[in-house]
C-alpha cells in the first residue's frame, strides 16, 4: 500500500514533468519513420511500467543510441499509456536509456539487439525511486517473438554468422532457416527456386529473366540477412520467400575489416569412390584427389565523413574457388576442375543532412567467370562449358520523415547483368590434361575446334567434342518504389499503422545465340562412349582412308544464329494496415494490385497479367506480455512480370531435326527431315491467363522460452498455381507417346504455346519446430526441425528446372498423367542445428544439417526426341523392375519411390581472437574451419536414365575440407 | 547484486486472459491437424481409380513381338510391315508373324513330336472381350457409357473414350533363356457384356471381375487362398490377338492414286482401310489393357477349331498360304522393278485360300510355295488359290493375320 501511494504521488509529479518536458523532447525528437517491419529496418516497441504497481509511466524519457544509427541519438517520451516506439532503426545493437527529466534518478540502461524487419518488444518495469545507482549493462537482449507480425522466417546477423563455418555467401547461409532447402537459389517452403525475391537494402534485385539471385555481394559488407518464408504483408509479392540483405553503411567510428581465407588442396580429404551406392573409397586405386581449393581475400573500410551526418562503407572481395567431382562412370577419369573467379565490389554511403531526411546510395559490381561449368562425368574437357557473368547495380533511397505520423520513402535502382555462356574452348582454353596422350580417346578430343558440332551419345549419355550453344545475354532493370506511411490512433478503433506504396519495374533482355557448327548430333545405337559417335557428315576426323562410322547415327539438329530482345514492365500498388485492436489482438489486413506486361522482339504481347493479392493476418498476444504470440495468416501473391516467357516465346532461327536413314545414298545413309521447331511459327501465345500465384495459410505459435530465446511451431500450407510453362500443340502422338504420327497443321514442326496453366501447380505442407536462443552473449543456439511434403504436377517452369522443354508435363500428352507425385525438391525431414560458444576470445561454432533425400524420376528413351524424355512411372518414382524377372515389368505394385540418400553435413569453426595482445579496438582472429567434419561421402546424384549405369552415383557430397583464416578488424 | 538484476526487470506477468486458454490450444490443434492431413493426403491425384498406367513396357518381349528392327530397350524402333497378298482374286492386307518359342518347336527334348496347333498344349491365356460377336472379332465395344458430349480428339486422347478396350491377362514376355517363350498370340475369349460401364474405365482383370456394371461368367477363386479373385470362365472361342510393342509402327500401304503403282500402294479392296489408317497416322493395331497398362495387338480374327476326337481336345484349323518363290521388287535407287527370290511369307504377293470374313478363314496358315507362272506379266499374277500351280507343302505354319475390315 505504501508503495502504491508513493507511486501515485510520483505519478502526479511525473505528469507535471511530462507536460513541461514534452515540448522540449519534441524538439529533440528524431522524426519517426514508417513502420518498417519486413524492410531493411527494425524497431523497438514497448511499455514502461512501474515495477511495484504495474501502472504505466507516462513522460519517461527514453533515449536510444546505436552504432548503426545515423543522425545521432534519438529521444522520445513515453505516452500516457506508458508506451513508446522507435522505428526505422538500422539493425544492430542499441542502448536504451530511461530517465526522468527533472528528477534526480539514475538512468536505467538496457542493451538490446534490433533485428532487421522485426520489432523488439521491450517492456520495462522500472522503479525510479529505487534506482539508487546506475545499473551496469551486462547482456545484450534479443527478442524474437515478433509480437506484431505474421511473417515467418528469421534474421541472420553478421556477428552470428562469424561464429560458424559457412560458405560465406548470403545464398548459402539462407539454408540455416526453417523451410529453406536447395542450393544457391533456394526452395523456400515448397516454391520453385525461381519464385523467390532477392532484395538489397530493400530494393528488389531479382534477376528479370530467371527470377533467381542476380548478384553476389561481399559477405563482410552484409550486416544481416532477413529470410522471410511466409506470412508476408502486402508490401511484398513473392511466390516463394524473400531474402533481404542489409548492408553496412558505415558508422561514426572508423572500421577496417580485412580477412584472408585459405583452403589449399592439401587441406582437403578428397578421395575417389566406386560408382555404386554401396561403394566407398577406393583404397588401392592410384588416383589423384579430386581438386578442391578455395581462397578468399576481403577488405572493408567504413567510417564517418561527417560525424552523425555522413557515413560510408567500401568493400572488396576476391573469390577464387576450384572444385571438382570424383571420378565416376561412364568416362571414369578426373573431370576438369570448375574454376570460379569473382570480384565483388561495393560502396555505400548514408547521409542524414537533417533529422527529417536520410539518403543512402550504393553501387555494387560482381564480375565473375566460371570455367568447366558442367561438372559431370559425361563430358571430357573439350566438351565443357564456360560462363562469364556479373554486372552492376546502384540503389538510391530517400527517407523523408515529414512528421511524427507521416513519412515517405523513395527507392530507385538500376541494374545491368550479363551472362555469357558457351563452350569452354570458345571463351578460354580447354583442360585436356586427364586424357590427352592416354590413347583412350581419339585425337579429336585433344583440341577444341570452333565449328565442330557437339555429339551426345544417348547410349550412355556422354557428350563429345564441343560444349553447348553460345549465348550472350544482357539484362537490364530499372525500378522505382515510392511509399508513404501513416500512423495514428483511431480512438475506440485502436491504433493503426498503414503503408501505401507503388512499385514500378522496367526490365529488358537481349540474347545472341549461336550453335557451334550450326549443328548438334543425338547419336544412338552405336555403342558406348566415342565408339557410338556418328561420323556420317565428315566433321570428325577419321583415320585416313577409313569410312566414318554410321552405327551411332540417329538424329541431328541444325540451327542458325539469331538475336532477340524482350521488354517488360510492371506496376504494383499496395496498402497494408496494422490495426492494434486491443492489448492482445492485432489485425493486419493488406491488399495489392499488380499489373505486368511483356513483349517480344516482334512487339507481340507475351504476357498481360493482372493480379489481386489480399492479405489478412491475425496476431494474438496470448499472455499480453509480447511473449506468447499466435498468428494466423492468409495471403495471395501474384507474379505478373517475368521475361522468361518472352525469352522463350520469341523469334528464333528454325531448328531442323533430321533422322538418319541408313538405306539411302547407295547404302551410305543420309538424313531425312523429321520435324522443325523455333522460327516465326514455333510458338503461340496466350498472354491473358491467370498469373502465377501463391495461396498461403500460415499458423504460428511463438513463445519466449527464457531469456533471449524463442520456441515456436509454424504450420504452412502453400499452393503455387498457374506456373508458367509451354505446351507443345502441333504434334499428334501415337497412343504410347513414343512416336509422332502426324501434325495438327500438317507441317512437321513443334509449336509451343506459352501461358500459365491451371494444371501446373504444387502444394507444400510443412510444420517447423524452431528453437532459437542467445541466452548470454557467449552462446548462440538454433535448432530447427521441419517435417514437410511437397507434391503436385508443377515440377517445371519452361525448361528452367529440368533443362529441356521435352521434360515438361505439357510436351507429350501421353505422359501427362505421370507428372504427379512428390516433386524433385521434396524433403521429408530436415534438422538444422547451429550452435556456438565463446570463451575468452575462443569461439567454437558448428552447423549441422540433416536432410532426407530428394526424389528422382527414372527416364526412358524416346525415339522421336532421341533422348531420355519418357516416363513409365510418376515423378519421384521408378518402375521397380527386376531385370532378372520378366514378370516384374508392367506391375504397378512394384513402382517404388526413388530418392537419393539422406544427407548429413557438419561444419565447424574455431576462432581465436588475439585482441588481448593488442588494444581493445584491434581484433586479430585466427580462424579454422572444417567442412564435412566426418568426411561423409553420401551420394547426391545418381544416373536416373534408363542406361546400363542406372542408379550409379554421379556425385557425392564434397569431402572434408579445412580452411584457415586470418581476420583483422579495427 | 546478482548478475540477473536487469534481466529480472523484464515483465513476467502471468496470464490473466480467459481467452488465452482457448488460443493456446488452437495452434497445437492446428499443427496436429496439419500433420494428420498431410499424412492422409496422396500426392498422386492423377492416379486415382482405374487410372491408365501408361503404355506397356516391351523390354522383356520376345523378339517377334517387337517388330523388325525392334528393341525392347527403345520402344518404337520396330516395324510391323504390311504384306500385300491376294485371296479369291481380291487384294488383302496381312501381317505375318512366325511361330515363336515353345510353339515353334516341333519336337521335345526327347524327340517326341509336339503338336504346334494343339490348344490344350499351348494353353492360350484368357482375354476379356467386351460385347463380342460369335464368329468374326468385333471392333472395340461402343456399348459403354461415353462422357457427355465426347468427341474423340486424337491429339488429346490416347484411346477413344467412346469405346471400351479389351482386357488381356498375359504379355508376350520372353523366357529367361530367350527363345522359349510359352506365350502364344491367341486368347481364349471370356465374353463380357457391357451394362452401363463408363468407357475405358476398366483396365484390368482384377477390376473387371469385381465390377457390377458388366456381366460375365466367373469361376470362383480357390478356397483358402487369401485375397484371391474370381477369374473369367473361358468360352469356346479363340482369337488371334498378337500383342506387340505398343510403340512399334504398324505400316499400311498408301491409299490408291498417290503412288506409282508399286507394291506399297493399296489395292481396291483394301483402299478404304488404308485411307482410314493414313488419316490417323497409325496402322490397324488395336488397343487394350493389361493390369492398367495400355497395350497394342494385331487382330487376326477368330481362330477356327478342328472337329476332332476325342471330344475336349482343341486344335487349330488352318488355311493354306501360298508363297511365290520369286517376285518383282521396286528398287528406289534404279527406280525400276527387279525380279528377286522370295525368302518366305510376307515378301512377295502371297496367295491365301480365304479372305477374312469368309468361311474357312484362319489367321494361322500352313505354308506352301509355288513358282509363279510369269513374274513379269501382271496379268498372270496368281490371285486365287486355284491359280497356284504345283504348290509344295513346306509342312510349316505361320500366323497370317489379315487386317480387320474397315
Amino acid at each position: 500500500m505504501k508503495k502504491q501511494k508513493q507511486w501515485k504521488q510520483l505519478r502526479r509529479g511525473l505528469s507535471k514533468v511530462a507536460l513541461v518536458s514534452l515540448p522540449a523532447l519534441g524538439v529533440m525528437l528524431t522524426p519517426p519513420a514508417a513502420y518498417a517491419v519486413g524492410e531493411q529496418d527494425g524497431r523497438i516497441s514497448g511499455v514502461v511500467t512501474d515495477k511495484q504497481s504495474s501502472l504505466p509511466m507516462p513522460g519517461v524519457r527514453v533515449r536510444l543510441t546505436g552504432k548503426n544509427l545515423i543522425g545521432g541519438a534519438r529521444n522520445i517520451a513515453t505516452a500516457d499509456d506508458g508506451s513508446y516506439e522507435f522505428i526505422a532503426l538500422p539493425p544492430g545493437p542499441y542502448e536504451v536509456e530511461l530517465s526522468i527529466e527533472g528528477l534526480q534518478v539514475k538512468p536505467m540502461r538496457r542493451r538490446i539487439v534490433v533485428r532487421q524487419g522485426e520489432t523488439f518488444p521491450l517492456n520495462i518495469a522500472w522503479s525510479p525511486e529505487e534506482a539508487k545507482q546506475e545499473l551496469k549493462v551486462i547482456y545484450e537482449e534479443r527478442k524474437m517473438t515478433k509480437p506484431d507480425s505474421t511473417q515467418t522466417g528469421t534474421v541472420l546477423s553478421a556477428d552470428q554468422q562469424a561464429r560458424v563455418a559457412t560458405q560465406r555467401s548470403y545464398q548459402n547461409i539462407a539454408q540455416q532457416v526453417a523451410g529453406v532447402t536447395g542450393g544457391g537459389n533456394p526452395n523456400i517452403k515448397g516454391a520453385m527456386n525461381a519464385h523467390n525475391r532477392y532484395m538489397v537494402d530493400g530494393l528488389d534485385i531479382t534477376d528479370p529473366v530467371t527470377n533467381t539471385f542476380s548478384a553476389n555481394i561481399n559477405f563482410d559488407s552484409i550486416e544481416s540477412v532477413e529470410v522471410l518464408t511466409g506470412g508476408t504483408e502486402a508490401e511484398y509479392n513473392s511466390l516463394g520467400g524473400l531474402i533481404n540483405l542489409v548492408t553496412s553503411a558505415g558508422s561514426n567510428e572508423w572500421h577496417i575489416d580485412s580477412s584472408l581465407y585459405i583452403n589449399h588442396q592439401s587441406l582437403s580429404a578428397g578421395s575417389q569412390f566406386g560408382p555404386q551406392f554401396y561403394d566407398g573409397a577406393r583404397p588401392f586405386a592410384i588416383l589423384k584427389k579430386s581438386p578442391n581449393e578455395q581462397y578468399q581475400a576481403n577488405i572493408n573500410i567504413g567510417g564517418p565523413i561527417i560525424k552523425d551526418k555522413w557515413w560510408f562503407h567500401f568493400s572488396y572481395q576476391y573469390q577464387h574457388t576450384d572444385s571438382s567431382i570424383n571420378i565416376g562412370p561412364p568416362l571414369n577419369l578426373q573431370h576438369p576442375t570448375r574454376q570460379f573467379r569473382g570480384h565483388y565490389i561495393r560502396f555505400k554511403t548514408a547521409i542524414a543532412p537533417s533529422p527529417k531526411h536520410r539518403l543512402t546510395l550504393s553501387v555494387s559490381a560482381d564480375p565473375a567467370t566460371i570455367g568447366n561449368n558442367n561438372q559431370d562425368n559425361f563430358h571430357l574437357g573439350v566438351a565443357e562449358d564456360y560462363q562469364a557473368q556479373g554486372g552492376a547495380f546502384s540503389i538510391l533511397t530517400w527517407d523523408f520523415f515529414a512528421s511524427e505520423k507521416v513519412n515517405t520513402k523513395i527507392q530507385t535502382g538500376f541494374q545491368l547483368n550479363t551472362i555469357d555462356t558457351g563452350p569452354q574452348g570458345y571463351f578460354g582454353t580447354i583442360d585436356n590434361s586427364a586424357y590427352k596422350g592416354t590413347g583412350r580417346f581419339s585425337p579429336a578430343n585433344d583440341e577444341w575446334v570452333a565449328e565442330r558440332p557437339q555429339h551426345v551419345n544417348n547410349t550412355d549419355g556422354t557428350t563429345w567434342y564441343q560444349g553447348g550453344s553460345i549465348f550472350l545475354d544482357k539484362r537490364y532493370t530499372f525500378q522505382f518504389d515510392p511509399s508513404i506511411s501513416v500512423r495514428g490512433n483511431a480512438g475506440r478503433f485502436g491504433k493503426h499503422e498503414a503503408k501505401f506504396g507503388f512499385q514500378g519495374r522496367y526490365i529488358r533482355h537481349t540474347g545472341d545465340f549461336r550453335l557451334p557448327g550450326n549443328t548438334t548430333y543425338a547419336d544412338n545405337g552405336g555403342g558406348p562412349l566415342e565408339s557410338g559417335i556418328c561420323e556420317a557428315d565428315g566433321n570428325i576426323p577419321t583415320p585416313a582412308g577409313m569410312p566414318g562410322r554410321l552405327d551411332g547415327c540417329y538424329q541431328k539438329t541444325t540451327q542458325d544464329p539469331y538475336t532477340n530482345v524482350q521488354d517488360g514492365f510492371s506496376m504494383g500498388f499496395f496498402a497494408q494496415d496494422r490495426w492494434k485492436v486491443n492489448s492482445w489482438l492485432r489485425i493486419n489486413p493488406g491488399l495489392r494490385f499488380d499489373y505486368g506486361r511483356t513483349t517480344n522482339s516482334r512487339g507481340e504481347v507475351v504476357s498481360n497479367l493482372w493480379g489481386f493479392g489480399p492479405r489478412l493476418g491475425l496476431v494474438f498476444d496470448i499472455t499480453q506480455d509480447q511473449k506468447t504470440i499466435f498468428t494466423a495468416y492468409y495471403g495471395r501473391s501474384n507474379e505478373v512480370l517475368s521475361l522468361l516467357a518472352a525469352a522463350y516465346a520469341d523469334v528464333t532461327s528454325v531448328a531442323t531435326t533430321y533422322q538418319f536413314n541408313p538405306d539411302v545414298n547407295m547404302g551410305k545413309g543420309g538424313w531425312d527431315m523429321l520435324y522443325q521447331s523455333g522460327g516465326p511459327g514455333g510458338y503461340a501465345l496466350r498472354p491473358d491467363g491467370t498469373p502465377p500465384h501463391t495461396d498461403e495459410i500460415t499458423l504460428s505459435l511463438r513463445r519466449e522460452a527464457f531469456q533471449n530465446s524463442v520456441v515456436g511451431v509454424d504450420y504452412t500450407y502453400k499452393r503455387v498455381g498457374n506456373i508458367w510453362d509451354s505446351q507443345e500443340i502441333n504434334q499428334i502422338w501415337d497412343p504410347t507417346g513414343q512416336r509422332v504420327v502426324r501434325y495438327a497443321d500438317g507441317k512437321p514442326q513443334q509449336v509451343f504455346l506459352y501461358t500459365t496453366f491451371d494444371q501446373n501447380w504444387r502444394v507444400y505442407q510443412g510444420v517447423d519446430f524452431i528453437f532459437e536462443s542467445r541466452p548470454r552473449q557467449e552462446w548462440d543456439f538454433a535448432v530447427i526441425y521441419t517435417l514437410s511434403w511437397l507434391y503436385g504436377p508443377g515440377a517445371e517452369q519452361f525448361a528452367q528446372i529440368s533443362g529441356s522443354q521435352t521434360l515438361s508435363q505439357f510436351y507429350n500428352p501421353r505422359l501427362f498423367q505421370f507428372y504427379d507425385g512428390f516433386l524433385p525438391e521434396d524433403r521429408r525431414h530436415q534438422l538444422k542445428i547451429r550452435a556456438s560458444y565463446a570463451w575468452k576470445g575462443l569461439t567454437f561454432g558448428t552447423f549441422l544439417s540433416y536432410q532426407s533425400g530428394t526424389p528422382r524420376t527414372k527416364r526412358f528413351f524416346n525415339s522421336l526426341d532421341g533422348s531420355y524424355t519418357y516416363l513409365r512411372s510418376p515423378t519421384g518414382t521408378e518402375p521397380g523392375n527386376d531385370p532378372n524377372s520378366a514378370s516384374s515389368y508392367n506391375d504397378l505394385t512394384r513402382i517404388a519411390e526413388f530418392r537419393v540418400p539422406s544427407l548429413l553435413v557438419i561444419d565447424a569453426r574455431v576462432t581465436y581472437d588475439l585482441a588481448s595482445l593488442f588494444t581493445e579496438k584491434v581484433h586479430v582472429q585466427l580462424i579454422a574451419d572444417v567442412f564435412n567434419v566426418f568426411n561423409l561421402d553420401t551420394p547426391t546424384g545418381v544416373v536416373n536414365r534408363d542406361l546400363a549405369t542406372f542408379g550409379q552415383v554421379t556425385t557425392r557430397q564434397a569431402p572434408l575440407r579445412a580452411q584457415l583464416g586470418l581476420r583483422v578488424m579495427y | 547484486m546478482g548478475p540477473t538484476s536487469e534481466t529480472l526487470m523484464t515483465s513476467h506477468k502471468r496470464t490473466k486472459l480467459t481467452l488465452s486458454s482457448v488460443l493456446t490450444g488452437l495452434p497445437v490443434l492446428a499443427s496436429g491437424l496439419a500433420i494428420l492431413s498431410s499424412l492422409a493426403c496422396t500426392p498422386y491425384e492423377r492416379r486415382t481409380g482405374e487410372y491408365s498406367a501408361g503404355a506397356v513396357d516391351p523390354l522383356k518381349f520376345a523378339a517377334p513381338y517387337l517388330g523388325r528392327g525392334g528393341t525392347g530397350k527403345m520402344p518404337g524402333m520396330g516395324v510391323f510391315a504390311f504384306a500385300k497378298a491376294y485371296a479369291n482374286g481380291k487384294d488383302v492386307l496381312y501381317y505375318p508373324l512366325a511361330f515363336n518359342g515353345r510353339q515353334a518347336r516341333t519336337a521335345d527334348a526327347m524327340g517326341k513330336p509336339l503338336d504346334q496347333l494343339d490348344l490344350n498344349y499351348l494353353k492360350p491365356p484368357l482375354g476379356y472381350v467386351f460385347d463380342p460377336t460369335p464368329t468374326e472379332t468385333a471392333p472395340d465395344s461402343a456399348k459403354c457409357q461415353k462422357p457427355e458430349g465426347y468427341v474423340f480428339d486424337q491429339q488429346r486422347d490416347a484411346v477413344r473414350y467412346d469405346r471400351q478396350g479389351n482386357i488381356f491377362t498375359a504379355l508376350p514376355i520372353d523366357s529367361t533363356t530367350p527363345g522359349s517363350t510359352t506365350y502364344v498370340p491367341i486368347i481364349n475369349e471370356v465374353a463380357v457384356t457391357s451394362n452401363g460401364n463408363p468407357c475405358q474405365d476398366i483396365k484390368s482383370e482384377a477390376t473387371l471381375v469385381k465390377r457390377s456394371d458388366v456381366s460375365l461368367d466367373l469361376i470362383p477363386p480357390p478356397e483358402g487362398v487369401v485375397d484371391a479373385l474370381p477369374t473369367g470362365k473361358p468360352g469356346i472361342l479363340f482369337r488371334a490377338f498378337a500383342i506387340i510393342d505398343p510403340a512399334a509402327e504398324v505400316t499400311t500401304p498408301k491409299p490408291m492414286g498417290g503412288g506409282n503403282g508399286a507394291p506399297e500402294e493399296c489395292g481396291p479392296e483394301t483402299d478404304a482401310i488404308c485411307k482410314q489408317f493414313h488419316m490417323l497416322g497409325i496402322g490397324p493395331q488395336r488397343w487394350g489393357w493389361f493390369k492398367q497398362y495400355l497395350l497394342a495387338y494385331l487382330d487376326g480374327g477368330n481362330i477356327p477349331l478342328q472337329v476332332i476326337n476325342p471330344p475336349g481336345k482343341q486344335r487349330v484349323a488352318t488355311q493354306n498360304l501360298y508363297v511365290p518363290t520369286s517376285a518383282l521388287f521396286w528398287n528406289p535407287e534404279t527406280k525400276q522393278f527387279e525380279e528377286k527370290g522370295v525368302p518366305g511369307p510376307g515378301v512377295g504377293p502371297d496367295v491365301f485360300e480365304y479372305r477374312r470374313g469368309e468361311a474357312g478363314y484362319s489367321p494361322i496358315c500352313r505354308i506352301w510355295t509355288f513358282d509363279p507362272v510369269d513374274v513379269n506379266d501382271p496379268t498372270k499374277l496368281e490371285k486365287k488359290a486355284s491359280d497356284v500351280q504345283s504348290p509344295k507343302d513346306t509342312g510349316k505354319y505361320t500366323y497370317c493375320l489379315q487386317a480387320p475390315p474397315s
